[in-house]
């Protein structure tokens, strides 16, 4: 997977290129607005990581004009940023999503991967969590090589909760996606099956949990194997 | 002592009140006076006429006395009972000759006495009862000889400047209470017709907020002399959006210079292979990374007080408690959220108000012990709680924990002491509280309360989960 890293803080640039290549991307880095307009001109990046605060020019602006050109690869700001108005911005200028500055390496990097985990993005095809794999177009389970048979329910929670590792998410959105399976929905059926889920994932010794935020939703962690 | 009212209606009420006054009383006295004066001048004419009368009246009788031949009506004049005028004539020498009233004669000797021209005079309290008396003097000859004849009458009886006065009092004093409303009421007229424009200018103001430092009042339509001051406010305005501009940009500026090298430090410190004092440097960078961040939301809450919009309570709550819960399960807590099904609406910034409730909930976390739930509720009156199973708060501990930078004696050297007083400035800000109490069965918990405002808003059970994703 190729990722355009546009930052002009050089040593940042250096962490981030080595985070990402042992992350697995292929980093290629530019230092200005302009040569970022040109890399994106000419090469496929599969993610592109942004940070606003560029010499010759607003990150935003840049943007505005990839999405104008027809690019629709993910886009993750950085910004030192935090007022809500930029965010919002960033935002409506077409940004998928956005991590203010001072942040982990690590939380860069399940960012991207939650970015392209999404449909019609490098990593939407195959999911992965631990060493659980999801084929979401043979609507399959791996663990260990082990084919994991489920219901479609339970398949349909456990790739939204892959779809988004590391971030919550909420109890009314599974809800929505289970209505085009069930027609009727029992007010238990999300909590049924995410304890179905529980069971069979430990069962088949898979190296990722489901962890309830009661009142919000659930949340799919990858556990230290 | 009356306190001066401070409304200008009602002083200039007042003060044209006075001048009206003073001017009617100045106006009587002249009029008085005047007209004293005109009876003064009536009463000498009169008097000198019937000095002049008496002179030719006076004889000598055969037998030499002197003697006054009295007509009827000047036997009326001075001789009826009670007669208010008498007269006394007297010789070169100064004797007595004639007189009507020979209980008042000898006192008038010292009266001052005519010389070649008749002489008039007033004497004040005189003969018995003190009474005024006006008195003319004229030296005539007469078949006795020259004599000196006195004239005089007591005042009181005198009632023309008196009648004058009456009749003036009938006539004009209700034109002059007439002025007095009608200048009144052209007076507040005026100030209200200016008061009005002012009163618009006032509601203009009243808009401006740290959210709209641009707004400038209209000084269109204003008297010249409120110009001036709607213009130094105005000025006043823009110097405080300058400064307020240059702190925003300082914000901004320190928020960048500072956030920079620290997520390179926090990557870098990342990529170096474990060790005890490599493990010991990250925790001191990420004490760092969260002591920026709370010292920028202090600078940013002191540079920007919050609007008053209005915030929904289930939303925000709902949108912290999941940016907070994979960090939280990553430190082997649980983290719940408890609500009532409709909306709570507070008046209030979100982003500020979520800052609170952040603090509220990092606290939460880190002092409870692993496997246990922090408990975020909203309550249906406009408030927050966050519940934990720590150690709780020592009772007298409870005030201080909210000052800057203050730490606990068990502080194990994670905060700066910064987010309790976030908390509590958020809260002030807001004209709310924040209070601790104990958790029923142990641990603390904080409850953030804020002003409700009630909002037709429909019901609406949990969508804003939906809304928020």
């Amino acid at each position: 997977m190729r990722v355009l890293v546009v930052e002009d803080e050089v040593r940042l640039v250096d962490l981030l290129r080595s985070t990402l290549t042992r992350a697995g991307f292929v980093a290629d880095a530019v230092t200005t607005s302009e040569d970022a307009g040109e890399a994106l001109a000419v090469g496929t990046y599969d993610v592109v990581i942004l940070d606003l605060g560029l010499p010759d020019g607003d990150g935003l602006d840049l943007l505005a004009a990839a999405r104008r050109s027809g690019k629709n690869m993910p886009i993750l700001v950085l910004t030192a940023r935090d007022a809500v108005e930029d965010r919002v911005r960033g935002l409506d200028a077409g940004a998928d999503d956005y991590l203010v500055k001072p942040f982990a390496a690590s939380e860069l990097v399940s960012r991207t991967k939650a970015l392209l985990r999404r449909p019609g993005h490098a990593l939407g095809a195959t999911l992965e969590a631990g060493n659980v794999l999801f084929d979401t177009i043979g609507r399959d389970v791996r663990i260990r090589g082990e084919t994991l048979t489920l219901p479609r329910q339970e398949l349909s929670v456990l790739e939204h909760l892959m779809r988004r590792v590391g971030r919550v998410v909420p109890k009314a959105v599974l809800e929505e996606k289970l209505y085009g399976i069930d027609d009727e929905l029992a007010s238990n059926a999300i909590p049924v099956h995410v304890h179905h889920l529980r069971r069979k994932l430990s069962e088949c010794g898979a190296t990722c949990a489901i962890h309830t935020v009661r009142g919000i939703g659930y949340l799919l962690t990858e556990e230290p194997s | 002592m009356m306190r001066w009212p401070r409304s200008l209606q009602a002083q200039l009420a007042l003060r044209l009140t006075a001048v009206l006054l003073v001017a009617a009383v100045i106006g009587v006295v002249a009029l008085f006076h005047e007209s004293d004066q005109t009876a003064d001048t009536l009463r000498r004419q009169e008097l000198l006429q019937r000095a002049e009368d008496l002179a030719r009246r006076v004889d000598r009788a055969a037998d030499g006395t002197v003697q006054v031949r009295f007509s009827a009506e000047l036997e009326q004049l001075f001789n009826a009972p009670g007669a208010s005028d008498f007269f006394v004539l007297r010789s070169e020498r100064g004797d007595i000759l004639a007189t009507s009233r020979p209980d008042l004669a000898v006192a008038t000797g010292d009266w001052p006495s005519a010389a070649a021209e008749p002489r008039y005079t007033r004497i004040k309290r005189f003969g018995p009862g003190n009474r005024e008396y006006c008195a003319l003097s004229l030296l005539a000859d007469s078949p006795a000889g020259p004599v000196t004849l006195i004239v005089a009458r007591a005042l009181e009886a005198d009632t023309l400047a008196h009648g004058v006065l009456r009749d003036f009092v009938r006539d004009i004093a209700w034109a002059v209470l007439l002025f007095a409303l009608a200048i009144l009421a052209v007076g507040i007229w005026t100030i209200r017709r200016g008061l009005d424009s002012l009163r618009a200018v006032s509601a203009q103001a009243g808009t401006i907020g740290p959210q709209t430092t641009g707004l400038r009042l209209a000084a269109d339509g204003l008297p010249s002399e409120l110009r001036p001051l709607v213009a130094g406010f105005n000025q006043a305005l823009d110097r405080l959006e300058r400064g307020l501009i240059l702190q925003r940009e300082f914000t901004a500026n320190a928020a960048h210079q500072l956030r920079t090298p620290l997520a390179i430090l926090t990557a870098q410190l990342e990529q170096l292979p474990d060790s005890p004092s490599v493990q010991l440097l990250r925790g001191d960078a990420a004490r760092m990374n969260r002591l920026v961040e709370q010292l920028l939301r202090v600078a940013r809450l002191d540079s920007v007080p919050p609007s008053q919009a209005a915030v929904e309570l289930n939303a925000l709550a709902a949108s912290a408690v999941r940016g907070l819960a994979p960090w939280a399960i990553g430190q082997k807590r649980m983290i719940g959220l408890d609500g009532p099904d409709q909306s709570v609406w507070v008046s209030g910034t979100a982003d500020a108000v979520e800052d609170a409730l952040r603090n509220l909930i990092e606290n939460a976390v880190t002092y409870s012990p692993p496997q246990s739930e922090v408990t975020v509720s909203v309550l249906a009156e406009g408030a927050i709680s966050v519940a934990d199973r720590g150690p709780g708060i020592a009772e007298q501990d409870r005030q201080r924990i909210f000052e800057r930078f203050w730490r606990g004696r068990t502080a194990h050297g994670q905060g700066a002491g910064l987010g309790l007083s976030i908390v509590a400035q958020v809260a002030a800000a807001h004209g709310g509280s924040i209070e601790v109490a104990q958790t029923p069965g142990g641990g603390a918990t904080f409850t953030l309360r804020l002003q409700k405002v009630d909002l037709d808003a429909e019901a609406s059970p949990r969508n804003w989960i939906a809304a928020t994703y």
